[in-house]
């Protein structure tokens, strides 16, 4: 397990509303459904939550999951911690790396200051998952969490290709109105990108790409693989942010190419992928 | 990840060994020109201003033939050694998970079926286009006999159980009269009867598991299927929604059967005479000739409105014609200068703004559709759902009251 800053691949969540999955709050329970949605837009919020008060979210999925990674995004915690029920008692999670390091003790911070939390740890058959929020990062405020994500993780890229034909798009629909101005009417959001793999020697990045290629499930891209501020990305552009979690799925066809040979040479290709609805 | 098989279609065949007995289904996949699939069709009503009540769905696929496996039965290569008409035709729709589902189950109709070099283009319509090759002779149906009797003895002879199980208790009507005429019946297509004898008794014939059944209009009971758009949890499952309208073209307040009129005068001032006309030369009494046409104006003097839903053939493929569906159609919601959208129990009135709501249209969980044809397209793998709201009346478009969504005025409290 590491975290190297290269594109990240994962399983589509485990605990989407849609498939069965539900969640409970220790305030506005209402809302703790919420956090397994896809909209962006929406988030459990406490209500008269202030530091030192333990709010405690409980997700059951439809039936166990094996995971080894976990995403909080939206989250304003600065104190909190992240358990699973292993079917007899809540249990940390073992060998934890986060986005600063190795954690001690599970899934544990104390002065946490991001927005966007990932772990990797060990694999566990997990039946429940608690996230126990203390404080905030502004003192008193009400807790925020969008959204809880577990999966497993299906590589990491080795290498850099090439980042082309990025678009981000409102689906909008642009008329020239009588009076001569244009009317845009924006539509929902959604973000596709092309691979560009030039005399490019990873042989694991290849079966990683012909492995999605071949998937008939959506999956999970984490672009920026984990790395934030300037390290390892000279601009952090959209699509690249730490929240920039996106499902998946490829939208062309995938054609490698050899220089000079199947057997020595490098490979070559481009592989278009387009942001979807979880299936 | 889960090791998934892409979804796909197969076409089976099964040549008649003599004029009553079908041999064993032949997997022919391999030789069907994959863009000749068309799109497979079945519908309750017809185009707009229609009520049809029993039409049969066709679809012509291509074969290769150079090794004249296809050809009719004087080519001794051909697999049909008795005879290509009649042959069954399945076509099986199998999703990621290989579940399959016979999607068209029909007949080759020899008459339209064409050789066009080396290929076949085999012309196949629903196994209940049988009925259309078979005639009324004189005596089969009686003078007195109900509807529903004389549609049972239509269904109930060879020609037509040898494709199709057939039990008479699932012969059940809407309306049931007995007729006057039968000798207007003689030598006739048993499609053009018992399609006036369905229009009369206001009911449809349908093929369910191998079976045919005839059935008032009234959706089935048993099954709901949910259709999301714009769903906060991701549960979209429509891809697009077209020809939506208010139910007008198809709503009918006058109705004229041999030159009698019956009419509801309220809703021809409402939205004019929309008028439909029929002969039943089989009905000389006036008194049911007044009956069978007020039975069809109260069905269908009041608009239902219609919608094509396109979807995937995978989420349609356990949706048969008449079964209720759920429209879950909300506007895209968008917060206000906020990051996230106001949620109850969290916001506080007066002091945070309504979100944006986005869309031209939307449709209320509340109210109950249902389906009255269905078009699969095998090369795009999606289907249309042609719906139209539940009920005759006004107020019987919705579902049974439940919480949160019961109709003020109507739904009555529960007491102890």
């Amino acid at each position: 397990m590491t975290i190297t800053g290269k594109t990240k691949i994962f399983e589509k969540s485990k605990i989407l509303y849609k498939d069965g999955s539900t969640a409970t709050a220790s305030s506005n329970t209402g809302a703790a459904n919420l956090i397994l949605d896809v909209n962006k837009y929406t988030a459990w919020i406490s209500v008269g939550s202030s530091d030192g008060v333990t709010e405690e979210i409980i997700i059951t999925p439809d039936d166990p999951v094996t995971i080894d990674r976990l995403f909080l995004t939206g989250i304003n915690f600065k104190l909190f911690n992240v358990q699973y029920y292993n079917g007899g008692a809540w249990k940390d999670f073992t060998t934890v790396v986060g986005l600063d390091g190795a954690l001690v003790g599970g899934i544990s911070e104390t002065i946490y200051n991001k927005s966007t939390a990932y772990y990797e740890f060990t694999e566990v058959d997990a039946d429940m998952i608690r996230i126990q929020p203390t404080d905030t990062q502004v003192v008193d405020a009400e807790k925020t969490l969008q959204n809880c994500v577990v999966t497993v993780e299906l590589g990491t890229m080795e290498g850099n290709p090439k980042f082309l034909n990025p678009r981000s798009t409102n689906n909008s629909n642009s008329d020239r109105m009588v009076v001569g101005k244009k009317a845009i009417q924006k539509g929902g959001q959604s973000f596709e990108f092309t691979f560009g793999f030039e005399n490019y020697p990873s042989l694991v990045d290849y079966n990683l790409m012909n492995s999605l290629f071949n998937s008939q499930e959506t999956f999970l891209v984490w672009l920026c693989g984990g790395v934030y501020l300037s390290t390892g990305i000279r601009i952090q552009v959209r699509g690249f942010e730490l929240s920039d979690l996106f499902n998946m799925q490829t939208d062309v066809d995938f054609h490698p190419r050899f220089t000079n040979s199947i057997w020595v040479g490098p490979w070559n290709a481009n592989l278009r992928f387009a942001e979807v609805l979880p299936s | 990840m889960t090791d998934i098989s892409p979804q796909h279609y197969q076409v089976g065949i099964t040549p008649l060994i003599d004029s009553n007995t079908y041999g064993t289904e032949i997997d022919v996949s391999d030789c069907v020109v994959e863009s000749s699939l068309g799109t497979i069709n079945e519908e309750l009503e017809g185009s707009d201003f229609e009520i049809n009540f029993f039409k049969y769905g066709t679809i012509t696929i291509r074969l290769q033939n150079q090794n004249g496996r296809f050809s009719d039965e004087f080519d001794s290569r051909s697999m049909f050694n008795f005879k290509r008409d009649q042959a069954k035709v399945k076509i099986t729709f199998y999703d990621n998970t290989q579940t399959d589902t016979i999607v068209f189950d029909g007949i080759v109709n020899e008459e339209s079926t064409r050789i066009d070099n080396d290929y076949v283009n085999l012309f196949i319509a629903s196994r209940d286009s049988i009925i259309r090759k078979t005639e009324i002779t004189s005596g089969l149906i009686s003078n007195g006999d109900l509807f529903s009797e004389g549609i049972k003895k239509i269904l109930n002879r060879e020609a037509i159980t040898k494709l199709f199980n057939y039990d008479p208790d699932d012969v059940t009507v809407d309306l049931d009269l007995t007729i006057d005429d039968t000798s207007v019946f003689d030598g006739r297509s048993s499609k053009g009867v018992l399609n006036d004898l369905l229009t009369a008794s206001n009911s449809v014939l349908l093929i369910i598991d191998d079976g045919v059944v005839v059935k008032p209009r009234q959706e089935n009971s048993g099954k709901l299927f949910t259709f999301y758009v714009n769903d906060t949890f991701g549960r979209d499952n429509v891809l697009d929604f077209t020809n939506i309208s208010s139910g007008l073209n198809r709503a009918f307040n006058s109705v004229i059967i041999n030159n009698s009129e019956t009419g509801d005068v309220t809703f021809k001032g409402l939205n004019g005479v929309r008028e439909i006309e029929y002969s039943f030369d089989f009905l000389t009494d006036p008194n049911k000739i007044a009956a069978v046409s007020l039975n069809i104006v109260e069905n269908f003097k009041i608009r239902k409105r219609e919608i094509d839903l396109l979807v995937r053939s995978k989420d349609a493929k356990d949706i048969s014609k008449l079964d209720l569906i759920n429209l879950n159609f909300k506007y895209r919601l968008v917060p206000y200068k906020t990051d996230y959208l106001p949620t109850f129990g969290k916001t506080t009135f007066g002091s945070e703004r309504f979100p944006y709501e986005k869309g031209g249209f939307k449709i209320s969980p509340k109210f109950a559709f249902k389906v009255i044809g269905k078009k699969e397209d095998p090369k795009t793998f999606t289907t249309i759902l042609r719906l139209r709201e539940r009920g005759i009346t006004i107020n019987d478009g919705g579902f049974s009251s439940r919480f949160g969504e019961a109709i003020f005025g109507q739904s009555i409290f529960a007491s102890a």
